[in-house]
């Protein structure tokens, strides 16, 4: 028998479900992205460095930060480019404010109606709207500090090769740091709210993957931490990563040294929970009992969680971290008296690569240069092409092990292990 | 009285317009109190409705279910709006008509087995359907689309006015980049975005597309770039956001 959703409903993107059912059994769980070929990766080819991350930007209207400042990280690799720390730091926030921005609309846009099995979100907003202005404010929250510090709530424009187009006023600054508190009230509002979740019992040991940083929860920088072997320089990890073609969508899936692996809240969280901000650590308590109950209890290390649900309590957690790290980094911005935003540099020959925690995990830009300025070759690897491999595996253990009702509640079930993950099917085809 | 019923829809694009309408917040709701919404991915599970009032629309048509359902909205739609300057010019993605040299060029770039890929000539939505109206920009402005909505909700048809970025630009007491001899393409482009770019201290890639009526000056600002920046660039700076053909229509 064959299982078909068409449309898989609220993720971003199109994409529908296809399994065989074999004696009760569900094997060869699919998933199909349903986009076009943009083919973004060819098109910026032979053509001028400065629009490169005004395009590939264009990939996602979700994480349009990550892709922008990837790209520009990656090509200030390749010309040898060194940055100032104030740079630095107006970057960090930028980068921390997509993941406030898109976690606080997933968790409540995509995925609390799966808990509650309302139809429509106006009828969840009417049903919590509390929790509801909590949402909206932190959204509004991560769209301004794209707006000051970026140009935009989408699509940055100040962003440049080498810094920032413009200098902002302090003034400005400080009235972003002004609403953090507010925001941070909010968020913990939220976190506190999907603390008290039942998330499905499930568990699955695989490999978690993201950047880590000596003394922070890395998001702008660092190495490749895994929970299953020792950290590595990002260019060595990517080299591991073995990208395939599907049989049946436009998607390059990859996978690390040919296993399936996972990125994302979840994975950073595991990877780096000890340098979360006081009001974040605070939500880890969450975990002691699911530890104590897991049969991967023992031996674990520092990994907190194998249960895939459990992504949308990280993103609940890393909504209160980023607002936490937001504010510290727009402090010290204010702090340092310095306001050159934009260092000198020459073009030359060369190649560079450049990776950055996008809300779904690590995503990978990577870009050779000519002396004229001219882009010779170009290769990105997004963060749910990372992970669509581990969540047909999980769709298909989950499907095995969980109590099915009926074809409907099957439907559910799929659905809300789909956006447990919170796919970027655009980001996955580009 | 029925509400009208609104669809929100995408073709293949980054989806970030979708993603402005979300941002509009407060003002989202509002919209729900007028509209019936009959698709909005964002929203709630996909109902499909026979016939829409009003369907809007992102993207561009680059495989053959986005053909089929822009048409299926088309049938039954009263007005088709396109937002965006991916349904209006055919976005970053047309990119590959322009750049393209030999057949299959970009496509075998970036996967092996290219022949599985969809690979049609990237098109604007106007080119595939009737479209009433256009709201542009990379990505919209919310509050240009929240005012052309609201004038569709009451009846009226939406305008947006004739003059071009400059006019926002220097209203807003912005440094004009053209003076310093940057290939701003803000004389020739149709403005209603605030000049958004132009506060960033970058020159306009008119991802608005043409100021209409504007043939004579659009032909002699491209030549006066040309002469600052060479050929070559100049059609980069158009191509970006696909506006190179729709320029060159006008020009001629």
């Amino acid at each position: 028998m064959k299982i078909k959703i068409s449309h898989l409903a609220k993720i971003e993107g199109h994409a529908s479900f296809f399994a065989d059912m074999l004696a009760g059994d569900i094997k060869n769980a699919k998933l199909k992205i349903t986009i076009g070929a943009r083919l973004i990766e060819s098109i910026i080819l032979n053509r001028n460095y400065i629009e490169t991350p005004i395009v590939t930007s264009r990939i996602c209207g979700i994480c349009s930060v990550a892709h922008n400042i990837t790209s520009i990280k990656a090509i200030e690799n390749a010309l040898k480019i060194k940055i100032n720390p104030q740079i630095e730091r107006l970057r960090k926030v930028l980068v921390l404010a997509e993941p406030i921005q898109s976690h606080a609309a997933h968790l409540f846009f995509l995925s609390l109606s799966d808990f509650f099995k309302y139809e429509s979100d106006i009828d969840l907003m009417k049903k919590y709207p509390d929790l509801a202005k909590k949402i909206i404010l932190i959204r509004d929250f991560g769209n301004k500090i794209k707006d000051v510090v970026g140009g935009r709530d989408m699509h940055m424009i100040v962003t440049e090769i080498g810094g920032f187009r413009r200098v902002l006023d302090d003034k400005i600054i400080q009235k972003l740091i002004d609403e953090t508190e507010g925001v941070l009230e909010a968020a913990i509002g939220v976190a506190k709210f999907f603390r008290a979740l039942d998330y499905p019992k499930y568990e699955r040991k695989v490999e978690f993957a993201g950047l880590t940083a000596p003394r922070e929860y890395a998001f702008y920088d660092g190495v490749i931490g895994s929970t299953m072997e020792s950290a590595r320089p990002v260019k060595k990890f990517y080299k591991e990563l073995v990208e395939k073609q599907t049989a049946d969508d436009p998607t390059k899936r990859a996978r690390h040294e040919g296993k399936s692996f996972m990125v994302g809240a979840i994975a950073r969280l595991n990877l780096s929970h000890k340098f979360l901000n006081p009001e974040a650590k605070k939500f880890l308590t969450f975990f002691d009992k699911s530890l104590s109950n897991s049969p991967f209890g023992k031996g674990r290390g520092s990994v907190l969680t194998f249960n895939t649900f459990h992504n949308i309590y990280a993103q609940s957690v890393e909504l209160v971290h980023c607002v936490e790290e937001a504010q510290k980094l727009l402090k010290e911005y204010l702090r340092d008296k310095s306001r050159n935003l934009m260092v000198k540099y020459t073009l030359k020959n060369g190649e560079g690569l450049g990776a950055t925690e996008a809300p779904r995990g690590t995503l990978y830009h990577y870009y050779k240069i000519d002396k004229y300025g001219v882009i010779r070759a170009c290769n990105i690897i997004t963060p749910t092409a990372q992970f669509l491999d581990n969540l047909e595996n999980d769709l298909e253990k989950y499907l095995n092990e969980a109590k099915i009702k009926d074809e409907k509640d099957r439907k559910w079930k799929i659905n809300m292990m789909v956006r447990a993950y919170d796919p970027c099917m655009t980001c996955a085809t580009h | 009285m029925n509400k009208p019923t609104l669809a929100i829809a995408s073709m293949t694009c980054c989806e970030g317009c979708q993603v402005e309408i979300l941002n509009l917040g407060k003002r989202l709701l509002d919209l729900f109190q007028v509209f019936d919404l009959g698709n909005f991915s964002w929203a709630e599970e996909k109902k499909e409705r026979p016939k829409y009032d009003v369907a809007v629309i992102e993207g561009t048509p680059l495989t053959h279910e986005d053909v089929r359902y822009l048409k299926e909205l088309r049938r039954k739609s009263k007005i088709l709006v396109a937002i965006g300057s991916c349904a209006h010019l055919g976005g970053v993605q047309e990119i590959k008509n322009y750049a393209e040299k030999n057949k299959n060029e970009k496509v075998k770039y970036v996967y092996p087995k290219y022949q599985r890929i969809q690979n049609p000539t990237v098109v604007p939505l106007w080119k595939v359907v009737k479209v009433d109206y256009t709201v542009p920009c990379c990505p919209i402005d919310k509050d240009e689309f929240f005012r052309v909505i609201s004038d569709i909700a009451f009846g009226r048809a939406p305008k947006i006015p004739l003059r071009p970025v400059c006019f926002e630009c220097q209203t807003s007491g912005y440094e004009c980049l053209l003076q310093k001899g940057q290939p701003c393409m803000g004389p020739i482009t149709i403005g209603g975005c605030k000049a958004i770019c132009l506060r960033s201290k970058r020159f306009c890639y008119g991802c608005r597309g043409p100021l209409p009526g504007a043939g004579p000056q659009i032909k002699k600002h491209l030549r006066n770039i040309e002469k600052l920046v060479g050929k070559k660039y100049l059609r980069e700076i158009m191509e970006t956001y696909g506006a190179e053909d729709d320029f060159l229509r006008i020009e001629k």
